[in-house]
């Protein structure tokens, strides 16, 4: 094995979608024997761009080199036969069966009528000792901890002769203590000149496993650099770091009373682990907080604590001065609370149910919209032709199924139905994310108005620049803890991306629930 | 107006009409060559088999007979299967509606009028089967514990317990085949058509029913909250419903509905209990009901169909010499052919949007 040999060189890389580029013009060199780190924001464009070198996209510009040889991968089974795995972030195994049937099925087995089950049991068991990892082959994969279903995968990108591992964002549903042993392998495999790419949010992960480090960032590769040259600081700042900060001209807000305290609340994500760990938050009437961090760290969670869909573990949510810890939705949004989800799909809007039925979801129980159990279709139909000119939703009519309309024009449907009530307090989840520039500066207004006329309005969002556009505040949650508020015109930048990325504060967290962990274990 | 009015019609009621009758005259056509095969001349077995359903009053009476606890059973799943329960358990429930009816009926009843009497112990069927698909319903509500499984097995129970009351604590002394001894005769079903015809007054409840559901699915709050609950668990909880308790509700009225059908096979055309007191109506309305895609209105209709069938098949083997179970066969092809002719139905559907 000689050193600094190029394993895989990716020349001008270009993808783009309806819309949008998701990779521009995309150079990255990767050695063999090394660990490299892809850094980037929600939608910078890491996973098209593995993607594609992992042959289930294909680039419309550019050129894959493999080993000096120029390939074209039509799908992964191309990518795979020259040696390139990659363990996705959901897996892809199938539950009922044991590791080896998998491993197998992957490699042609089933062309066979007989495959050779004993031969591949044997070699799943010497790689798996080789790299130290605890498998039974026997335990079918839904017996299985997470941590253990990851192995798997890897040993199953390794079967297959991979030289190149793709990892997307594998710590991400592993405990601080599964991490440390899949750093252990990792390390092992580097070893062995195994190259891996390694897809993460987390600066300490970033620094503490890589050789080098690439941010990208809306597509494009904003630097390249030596992992021991660098330190959480100066990558945040390549990350989140912009020139000047845009913002939208607001009326100065009202200076109001309290309408939210959430007070060290914890609760559980739907895997049953602690999604939000002590999270304490204060708003006004009249302000716009804005809750940036990256996806996935605890804010459905928070939004789903706030409006009552999410059971609290610990702590204390208060609205409007009165407890809702244990209310339950209807009661919550009775006091004046609308909840605008991420998930406009399953959450926020039937897809069967017409806009009439989407619009009177949370009110169909009330005078005039109903009278002793029966609906009253005039005054709906009334309710909804005003809604819908209102917000402006294009549709052939009340009767459009949910699925019929447009993603923008669903969102204003939803927004329709929260807003109209002038709520008190509002969540909002992502509200722009996949609508085009219009839409989604007509949702940014009408959060807006909704502050001049004095609700307290929570904005959840992956997306720094929205964050900043129109919020009075900023907070930032990193794996369940809000790391810090900030006045929004006092923003520092280079701060809230080590917020964002939980910094060093991410490792602390990590040392700290590994202690905890072992604590728990000791007694 | 008047024009989406006319639109909304016909797309709504006239074109599922027609696909369905196209599906019903090929699942005939494919059965024609069966019978062919049989070396019969398909035109004579079908005229027998209508002349099997409608050929006299009697015969009349008894397709009808047929029809109410099809129709019954078919608006106990359509109402279930509004929140996307799939009850499987309506046969069950019109075992224990049926072991209800004959226990009830067996009270004395003293000098009160019939119809007080009918409802009284209508009530008390209908409470029955709720009660009994409160079992699957609560399980499936609080545990998540399909109610498709459970349904189905408590059929078994309760056509066991139906057996163990006949041949025990309710069999009428010396009777050959074991049975009940007949109910109260206030507590009996009018026969409409007099004493000789079968016919009875709960054909008439089940289209009362289906009408009173088809207004409760598209004109209340409940059918609103049912339809919320169907579309999705997500959806609902964020709508501020109380998921389980919909749940439970449409499990428990679904029972109950379905119990109604037992009390029509005791009270109006048997009189007694016996342990074969249905040969398998519920599983007649579960296909009913899928037939007519859930419309409580449709499911009068598509319970009529199949009551046609099943009373006309016995004629076609007396006379023509088509075994019954070329009968059984041309069901199975109707939903064959509806389902089939839906998905393709679909894909035109889908061609035209793009």
């Amino acid at each position: 094995m000689s050193e600094n040999e190029t394993l895989l060189k990716l020349e001008g890389i270009t993808k783009r979608f309806p819309g949008v580029t998701a990779n521009e013009k995309i150079d990255l060199e990767l050695e063999t024997g090394e660990i490299r780190c892809l850094l980037g924001e929600n939608g910078a464009g890491k996973s098209t761009l593995m993607n594609i070198i992992y042959g289930l996209l294909q680039p419309d510009e550019g050129k894959i080199l493999v080993k000096g040889k120029e390939v074209k991968f039509h799908s992964p089974r191309d990518a795979i036969n020259h040696g390139i795995g990659m363990v996705h972030q959901h897996f892809m195994l199938i539950p009922t069966f044991n590791p080896v049937e998998n491993v197998v099925i992957g490699k042609g087995g089933t062309r066979k009528i007989m495959p050779d089950i004993r031969g591949a049991e044997k070699k799943f068991v010497d790689l798996a000792k080789k790299y130290d990892m605890n498998l039974n082959p026997k335990t079918k994969i839904w017996q299985m901890s997470v941590g253990e279903q990851q192995r798997v995968e890897i040993l199953k990108a390794l079967y297959h002769g991979a030289e190149i591992l793709i990892l997307d964002e594998p710590t991400s549903v592993l405990t601080p203590k599964e991490t440390e042993h899949l750093f252990k392998i990792l390390r092992a495999l580097k070893e062995e000149g195994c190259s891996i790419i390694f897809i993460t949010h987390k600066l300490w992960e970033a620094t503490t496993i890589s050789d080098k480090i690439t941010v990208l960032k809306q597509g494009k590769v904003i630097d390249t650099v030596e992992t021991k040259s660098t330190d959480a600081k100066s990558l945040s700042w390549m990350l989140v770091g912009r020139k000047e900060i845009q913002k939208i001209e607001k009326k100065g807000g009202i200076e109001g009373e309290r309408i939210l305290e959430v007070d060290n609340v914890w609760a559980r994500d739907d895997k049953g682990l602690d999604a939000l760990k002590g999270i304490s938050l204060e708003m006004n009437r009249g302000e716009i907080l804005g809750l940036a961090g990256v996806a996935g760290n605890g804010q459905r969670e928070l939004a789903e604590a706030i409006s009552g869909l999410r059971p609290v573990t610990k702590g204390k949510i208060k609205l409007k001065g009165k407890e809702i810890t244990r209310c339950n939705p209807r009661r919550i949004q009775k006091m004046g609370a609308a909840y605008i989800p991420e998930d406009r799909i399953h959450c926020g809007a039937g897809q069967n149910l017409t806009i009439k039925e989407n619009l009177i979801l949370k009110k169909y129980y009330r005078e005039p919209f109903s009278r002793k159990g029966f609906l009253q279709f005039p005054k709906i139909s009334n309710h909804c032709a005003n809604l819908i000119d209102d917000y402006n939703v294009v549709c052939r009519g009340a009767e459009t199924l949910g699925k019929q309309l447009s993603g923008g024009n669903l969102q204003k449907t939803i927004l329709a139905r929260e807003l109209d009530a002038e709520p008190d307090f509002i969540i909002a989840e992502q509200p722009a994310s996949g609508l085009d520039i219009g839409a989604g500066e007509f949702v940014q207004n009408q959060l807006i108005k909704s502050r001049n006329r004095g609700a307290g309005v929570l904005l959840i969002s992956a997306n720094l620049d929205e964050i900043l556009l129109i919020s009075d505040r900023v907070a930032v949650i990193f794996e369940g803890r809000i790391m810090g508020v900030m006045e929004a015109d006092q923003v520092d930048i280079g701060i809230i991306g080590e917020w964002m990325l939980g910094s060093d504060g991410g490792k602390k967290n990590a040392e700290k629930e590994t202690e905890s962990l072992e604590e728990e274990k000791v007694q | 107006m008047s024009n989406s009015l006319q639109e909304k019609v016909l797309k709504q009621f006239f074109i599922p009409l027609a696909w369905l009758g196209i599906s019903i005259l090929g699942a005939f056509l494919a059965g024609a060559v069966l019978i062919l095969l049989v070396g019969v001349n398909p035109i004579e077995a079908y005229a027998s088999l209508i002349k099997g359903a409608f050929g006299s009053k009697y015969a009349i009476s008894e397709t009808l007979v047929k029809a109410t606890p099809i129709l019954l059973t078919g608006l106990a799943v359509a109402f279930a299967y509004r929140a996307k329960l799939v009850n499987l358990g309506v046969e069950g429930q019109l075992y224990i509606g049926a072991a209800a009816a004959a226990w009830l009926g067996l009270f004395s009843f003293g000098q009160l009028p019939g119809f007080i009497v009918v409802l009284l112990v209508s009530l008390g069927v209908f409470l029955a089967g709720g009660l009994y698909a409160l079992i699957p319903g609560f399980l499936k509500a609080k545990l998540n514990v399909s109610e498709i499984m459970t349904g189905l097995m408590l059929n078994f129970v309760a056509m066991l317990y139906v057996s163990y009351l006949v041949e025990g604590p309710l069999r009428l002394p010396r009777s050959v085949i074991p049975r009940s001894p007949n109910i109260e005769e206030v507590a009996q079903l009018a026969r409409i058509l007099g004493g000789n015809f079968r016919f009875h007054s709960y054909f008439l409840v089940g289209v009362g029913l289906a009408i009173l559901i088809f207004i409760i699915f598209y004109r209340t709050t409940l059918g609103f909250q049912l339809k919320i609950v169907g579309e999705g668990e997500r959806l609902a909880r964020f709508a501020g419903i109380n998921v389980p308790v919909i749940q439970i509700v449409a499990m428990v009225v679904s029972g109950g509905i379905a119990a109604l059908a037992g009390y029509g096979e005791v009270g109006g055309v048997h009189r007694y209990l016996l342990a074969e007191i249905s040969p398998g109506f519920g599983y007649y309305g579960l296909v009913v009901a899928f037939l007519a895609r859930m419309n409580p209105l449709g499911i009068i209709v598509s319970s009529l169909f199949f009551s046609v069938l099943l009373g006309g098949a016995e004629t076609m083997q007396r006379t023509v010499g088509v075994p019954v179970f070329l009968i059984n066969i041309i069901q199975g092809l109707v939903l064959f052919f509806v389902v089939g002719l839906e998905s393709y139905r679909r894909k035109l559907e889908k061609r035209k949007l793009l």
